[in-house]
């Protein structure tokens, strides 16, 4: 008995398309961070510059705010934002008590070059509680971390300098025989709490910022930053 | 900022190993490569006291005791009587300067200031600067050196806004504008206070009479400075970071005893003044500095730590001159966790009091999934371009005029990701990008859609282009079936589109749709372009009801309609939908056919009606109860016919 003709027919291949491989990393820290308890805050990227800067205890004379290192607009009135660290203060100034909020979204930084884009994305988050220490920011990191990574990530904790945080960390994760910077993390200053309203004496806060090109780089093996925005299908058929 | 090892073996009793000394590097925040025996410090902008051996010495102190003994001048000196005015105390508060003869023939560098030059591999210039220069390496401390003889007025340090011109001594020429701290002689800038000086005043190798300046400035008067006039300035790098505001008259001290170590002094003079001089203090909390480290450290334990990096544990913490950062406890809670080593403290158990709140899916996650299986890539671009719209936001200090205004729509970015990927022989394109949109305006949430080439890659669909009934079906499609709403169309006019009309949801004008220009998409390809974008503000997700279905069997009505144009269309398609609304029973209605013939001018156009009741079998009756009057307002419409009947 003859076969029936469909089985020799081309199948009605469709392509399907793929979500931005940024997105796809910020959606997946999005999921595990709000595992953990924290609640999604997003804001403007058009940030005053008391949101972005005074009130994060980054003063008038810090390097951050010059020209060369921040977008100004309007006039030189407001800025596109430098960290999602405003979406923060705002949900500080929101709610006095307990918190934990992360921020994921666009920031920006007068900067192009083959490392550094102008434009990024960041995740930060903040976790605001009575007797919180650096050695429960050690704790969720590693949760953080082991999450993204693996259990048997390596961890190295480095003092830093964030105006915002004190005592700062950076973060390496060990890969192969390298360590590689990921997230900077702090217990958040008392002086942002104070300009944010809440008691100092009575709460303390916890803080983390991650890049999630850095992020994506590393779990896709992007060597090149800046593939994520040339639009490239060929690029973008392989984060299907 | 680049120390040699064996130099900085100088100020310790104790000599770690390279490996050693970098692993402890890292434990204290000072992040660094390894070049032989040269290291590349990253030292944090709030550490300005570490831009020096003396600095990283002291830093290393807990582990190794500094030794930072080194010779300083001793004897009193004579008073200058330098003609100084400083008319900026308050941004220059403490200053010093001693006046140095020299004469006889300057010795060979001693090895300190010879191996300075030789291991980091400098250039030397006169003896006065290189001195200089290697005080500033070994204390921190920047200093400027004039040729005294070259100073033939009162020597004035001042805030002005003078526009000059000013030849640095380097040999490069600036234009001084704005407000600049400098000093001056006879109303001429010589100096740019903490940055450079100039080279009317400089010292060459046969100068032998030098004034040596040695200052406080405070870091916010001279940030900015180097970067604005394109110098290269070291001194600037450590002022901008705040130096020892104490150490000045110390600093010369030392000046003077490394030029006694190459050259005879003929003469010496000092000149200090010193306003500020308070100190410091913090209140110390043992019990709270636990609680910010999450240790159990005796109070002895951290005062020892403390103690170790120069503070003074008294009723309240004293902090040293040179730290400028330190004006709180957590600041002192981090000077003790760097000690023990951040890596060196445990851990604590962290439970979010916070439950997890699970994410309900929004209306652009949806879409974003819909976009996804029918074969669409997401992209993100930058915001920036040179659009001239008039609400357009301008960037105040773009990074070219080509990126000096913010977009004010998505499509035009897309278009531009469109023209790139045909230009790499792309033959079917679907993108798609959501993204806040900023204008003067205000921001507005919005989805761009765009669309070239080929349908899909198979034997059936591989000649069907993408056109704008695609799109126009995509976007409707989108909002009946995850949003329940029907959209309104209106047919508009526009420079960058062939064809273009505004789109409507709930009579509220959220975006268009069209087909580009050839001319805006500038392509080399002539694959049509086609492109929607829709404002997503206020669009919310229905709640989900659940509706009575029917079990009783559905009967169906086909009608193949005759048109003379186009234009007929549009009509019959309100006519029906209006009497699709009309009634519960009609449950469906769709074109499942469509027929062109232009050369013989033939357009039919077949319609599928669905009737169903929820209670009973529908009967013939009630279906023609709503078809006669259809098919009786339809042949009224001019240019309309129903074949077969």
């Amino acid at each position: 008995m003859s076969k029936p003709k469909e089985i020799f027919l081309p199948s009605l291949d469709r392509e399907i398309g793929a979500v931005h491989p940024i997105n796809q990393v910020k959606f997946e820290l999005v999921k595990l961070l709000t595992s953990f308890g924290f609640e999604v805050a997003e804001g403007p990227e058009i940030e005053s510059e008391e949101y972005n800067f005074d009130m994060l205890n980054i003063p008038a004379t810090h390097p951050a705010r010059e020209m060369h290192d921040t977008f100004y607009v309007d006039g030189m009135k407001n800025v596109l934002r430098t960290h999602t660290s405003p979406v923060q203060v705002r949900c500080m100034l929101e709610k006095q008590g307990p918190m934990a909020f992360v921020s994921p979204g666009k920031v920006y930084r007068k900067d192009d070059d083959a490392t550094h884009l102008p434009m990024f994305h960041q995740i930060e988050g903040i976790f605001i509680d009575e007797n919180v220490s650096f050695a429960h920011l050690k704790d969720l990191i590693y949760k953080i971390c082991h999450s993204l990574f693996g259990e048997e990530a390596k961890l190295r904790f480095r003092p830093s300098y964030f105006p915002f945080t004190e005592p700062s960390a950076e973060v390496d994760v060990l890969f192969g025989d390298k360590w590689l910077e990921i997230l900077g993390c702090g217990v958040v200053n008392p002086k942002v709490l104070e300009n944010c309203k809440i008691d100092s004496k009575k709460y303390s806060g916890l803080a983390f910022g991650l890049g999630i090109e850095r992020i994506a780089m590393l779990k896709y093996e992007v060597s090149d930053i800046r593939d994520f925005y040339k639009s490239n299908l060929d690029f973008l058929r392989q984060f299907k | 900022m680049k120390i040699v090892y064996s130099h900085l073996l100088n100020f310790l009793e104790k000599k770690p190993s390279l490996a050693e000394l970098s692993d402890k590097l890292f434990q204290l925040g000072h992040e660094h490569e390894i070049e032989g025996e040269v290291m590349d410090l990253e030292i944090t902008p709030n550490r300005g006291d570490c831009l020096s051996l003396k600095g990283i010495a002291r830093d290393l102190n807990h582990f190794y005791k500094a030794d930072l003994d080194t010779e300083h001048y001793d004897a009193d000196i004579p008073e200058s009587n330098l003609a100084f005015e400083n008319k900026a105390e308050d941004l220059c508060p403490n200053i010093s300067f001693v006046e140095i003869e020299i004469e006889g023939k300057v010795q060979a560098y001693a090895p300190y200031l010879e191996n300075y030059f030789q291991d980091l591999k400098l250039n030397k210039n006169n003896l006065f600067t290189d001195i200089s220069n290697y005080l500033a390496y070994e204390t921190g401390q920047p200093t400027h050196c004039y040729d005294a003889t070259k100073i033939n007025g009162p020597l004035v340090l001042e805030k002005r806004n003078k526009q000059e011109k000013f030849k640095t001594l380097l040999g490069s020429e600036i234009e001084l504008k704005g407000e600049n701290l400098v000093f001056t002689i006879n109303d001429v800038a010589v100096d740019l206070a903490g940055t450079m000086g100039d080279e009317s005043t400089s010292c060459r190798a046969d100068t032998t009479k030098v004034l040596v300046e040695c200052a406080y400035f405070k870091p916010e008067e001279i940030l900015g400075k180097a970067r604005q006039y394109n110098l290269n300035s070291e001194a600037s790098y450590k002022f901008e970071r705040g130096v020892d505001y104490l150490a000045q008259e110390q600093a010369l001290r030392r000046f003077i005893a490394i030029v006694s170590d190459h050259a005879k002094i003929k003469s010496l003079a000092l000149k200090t003044e010193q306003r500020k001089v308070d100190r410091t203090k913090v209140e110390f909390d043992s019990d709270r500095l636990n609680k910010i480290i999450g240790t159990e450290l005796s109070e002895t334990e951290q005062k020892d730590y403390l103690n170790s990096l120069y503070f003074k544990t008294e009723e309240k913490v004293v902090v040293p001159s040179h730290r400028s950062d330190i004006d709180q406890l957590n600041d002192l809670a981090e000077e003790i966790t760097r000690m023990i080593g951040y890596d060196n403290i445990a851990s604590k158990a962290l439970a979010l009091p916070v439950k997890a709140k699970k994410i309900e899916a929004s209306f652009e996650d949806l879409c974003r999934s819909y976009l996804i299986n029918n074969g669409f890539f997401e992209v993100v671009n930058f915001p920036f371009n040179d659009n001239q719209d008039e609400a357009a936001i301008s960037v105040d200090n773009p990074l070219d005029k080509q990126r000096s205004k913010m977009r004010v729509c998505i499509t035009k970015s897309l278009k531009e990701n469109v023209v790139f990927n045909q230009n790499r022989q792309k033959d079917s394109i679907k993108f798609f990008e959501f993204s806040d949109i900023y204008t003067k305006d205000g921001n507005e949430n919005k989805l761009a859609v765009i669309v070239s080439g080929r349908t899909n890659k198979n034997f059936k669909e591989f000649n069907s282009q993408l056109d704008y009934a695609y799109l126009k079906g995509l976007i409707k499609t989108i909002f009946s079936e995850i949003l329940g709403k029907e959209l309104n169309f209106e047919l508009e006019q526009s420079k960058n589109y062939d064809l273009y009309e505004k789109v409507y949801c709930d009579d509220v004008h959220i975006g268009r749709i069209g087909k580009l220009s050839k001319e805006f998409v500038g392509s080399k390809t002539k694959t049509p372009v086609f492109s929607f974008e829709i404002v997503l503000n206020n669009l919310q997700l229905p709640a989900k009801k659940q509706s009575k279905i029917s079990d009783f069997p559905a009967s169906y009505r086909d009608l193949s309609f005759s048109l003379d144009s186009h234009d007929n269309l549009g009509e019959l398609a309100t006519l029906i939908e209006k009497h699709k609304e009309s009634t519960a029973l009609m449950t469906d209605c769709f074109v499942f056919d469509l027929f062109e013939n232009k050369k013989q001018n033939i357009l039919k156009v077949g319609y599928r009606f669905k009737f169903q009741a929820i209670e009973n079998n529908i009967t013939d009756e009630e279906t023609e109860a709503v078809m006669n009057p259809l098919i009786k307002e339809s042949l009224e419409i001019d240019g309309v016919n129903i074949e077969g009947l």
